[in-house]
């Protein structure tokens, strides 16, 4: 029999959404801060509506305060679920407003592809969108990659954050309290960002011939967006605008920052040696996939004839695959071009972006730790079968200490891995039902799930109502691994069905 | 208030975090050249 939710828990969910809207509502002062100095007064205006709109549903939500606020299990799973689903809405008023999108559909499209950190675009004249509103778009990336729930917690911690912390698919605790693990994430960010920022700054006035102002924004711009592995890009060009290898290079080194673990972060932070973070399963997992996935792209595009010299291929190869594997989604080929390169390239980049990055980190797809703890458990299946029967086997691996490979974790590893791979089929099933070819779908579907961006070219303003719908849900889904909301379609069904 | 040996563990701590996240671009720079010339070499 299903419980219906009594209605102080939704004031509950309702009440902690309300905060994150508040939260929103003052993220948002720093693109209006942006449009009154570039004197961009129709966008300036469209943010202060978006502002006072964030507010609004904060102050209603927020109405009747309660007593006990201890959240449980589900009620965090579903706040998080519903922020992911609510803060979209109301961060695409700007753009709807712009009108360099078709529909209102396609500007909600570009609010969930900017907050799940994917980076799919359906944005028209992207070279002539207003500055603040660009702006905005990638900050929206940037909230996203950090977790807008981990940025509460670190504003108001309180009882019930574990919950939160978890609705938004991020495993464990960095530090004792979530308050402080919350906190170090940002410190990191902000480190990363201030770095970040003035090398590509440097790099931009040296190699690219940027002025000052310029080399500024297009720095901040591309900060914000690789270190969050969201891959918007300020030009139609995405990172083939620069023309420049070291301008490469430095944004590769950002999307590796972003889309390795925080726990990682924090070992190298606190330069613990042995803490079997440096040398652990999910680390050693990434790099084995990451060179395996770069020797086989690089196979694939020597054998189309793409690029014929070594460092032509080295440049080109690495960045996209490390774009893939990042889950970034940047680019320095054109959607047209990356579509002709199929084969075993396109194979290579398939896999690089399901498997996506390290857990704990602003990468999507399926994870590094999950796909280690998953061929460790086959491994470890086929040694007991394989070896005489009084032979034991170890069960151990290393993250962050030595653990045991319990049959529950692998079991969890399995089918967060195995819906993934639904997800996949489901987009691609929908893309081909529309006549797409099968591998273009595939390719489309991988991105949007495993919140990428990479695109070859279906991710269009033209493209099909529900196969915009499809890879919406696919990117809510996979940005938060299905958990959180299946959780919230629970709370649904149980209120409309309970007793 | 923070201390100059705070400053300089911190200093410290952030040169541990870079240095390994050039490191390990440098090595995935000498991963694709040596996957690049493999793969034009199989391939020709």
């Amino acid at each position: 029999m299903l419980v219906r939710p009594s209605s102080a828990d939704a004031r509950l969910v309702a009440l902690f959404v309300g905060r994150i809207c508040y939260l929103m509502a003052g993220v948002s002062t720093l693109p209006i801060a942006w449009a009154a100095l570039g004197r961009e007064w129709g966008p300036l205006a469209s943010l202060l509506l978006m502002a006072g709109v964030f507010t609004m549903v904060g102050a209603v939500a927020t109405t009747r305060p309660l007593v006990d606020q201890r959240l449980q299990w589900s009620h965090g799973m579903v706040i998080v679920a519903m922020a992911w689903l609510i803060i979209p809405v109301i961060g695409a008023i700007p753009f709807v407003l712009s009108g360099h999108f078709g529909s209102p559909l396609d500007a909600w499209f570009e609010s969930v592809s900017g907050l799940t950190t994917t980076g799919l675009t359906l944005l028209q004249d992207i070279d002539h969108f207003a500055p603040s509103l660009g702006f905005w778009r990638i900050l929206l990336q940037f909230l996203g990659g950090m977790g807008i729930v981990v940025v509460a917690l670190s504003v108001f911690a309180g009882a019930g954050g574990l919950t939160l912390y978890h609705g938004e698919a991020r495993e464990d605790r960095l530090l004792p309290s979530v308050a402080s693990s919350a906190r170090f994430i940002l410190r990191v960010s902000m480190v990363h960002l201030v770095l970040g920022v003035t090398a590509l700054v440097t790099v931009g006035l040296l190699f690219v011939g940027f002025a000052p102002g310029r080399a500024l924004f297009h720095g901040l711009m591309v900060f914000l967006a690789a270190f969050s592995t969201g891959g918007f890009a300020a030009q139609s060009t995405s990172i083939g605008y620069y023309h420049s290898a070291p301008f490469e290079a430095v944004t590769a080194m950002l999307m590796i920052a972003g889309s390795t673990s925080f726990a990682l972060h924090l070992a190298l932070w606190q330069r613990r040696r042995g803490s079997g973070v440096l040398g652990g399963l999910e680390t050693r997992a990434w790099m084995s996939s990451f060179a395996t996935t770069l020797m086989v792209f690089m196979i694939g595009l020597a054998s189309i004839g793409a690029y014929d010299s070594v460092l032509g291929l080295t440049r080109q190869g690495l960045f996209q695959i490390v774009s893939a594997h990042t889950t970034t989604g940047f680019s320095t080929v054109a959607n047209s071009e990356l579509a002709t390169w199929g084969g075993l390239a396109f194979v290579a980049m398939i896999v690089a972006m399901a498997f996506g990055g390290m857990g704990q980190s602003t990468a999507g797809g399926i994870k590094a730790l999950r796909v280690g703890l998953t061929v460790k458990a086959l491994k470890d299946s086929v040694k007991e079968v394989l070896l005489p029967d009084r032979a034991v086997v170890s069960h151990a691996y290393e993250h962050g200490g030595k653990r045991q490979l319990t049959p529950g974790l692998a079991q969890s590893a399995m089918v967060v891995s195995l819906l993934f791979v639904a997800s996949f089929a489901l987009g691609a099933a929908v893309a081909f039902a529309y006549g797409i070819p099968l591998d273009a779908a595939i390719f489309e579907s991988v991105s949007a799930s495993s919140t990428i961006g990479l695109s070859v070219g279906v991710t269009d303003p033209l493209m099909p109502v529900t196969l915009k719908a499809t890879y919406m849900l696919q990117m809510w889904m996979g940005r938060l691994e299905f958990v959180a909301v299946f959780a919230l379609m629970g709370f649904v069904i149980a209120w409309v069905k309970g007793r | 208030m923070t201390s100059g040996r705070d400053i300089r563990r911190r200093l410290r701590s952030g040169l541990t975090v870079i240095a390994y996240e050039v490191t390990v671009l440098v090595s995935m720079v000498v991963a694709a050249l040596v996957a690049a010339t493999l793969a034009l070499a199989v391939v020709s």
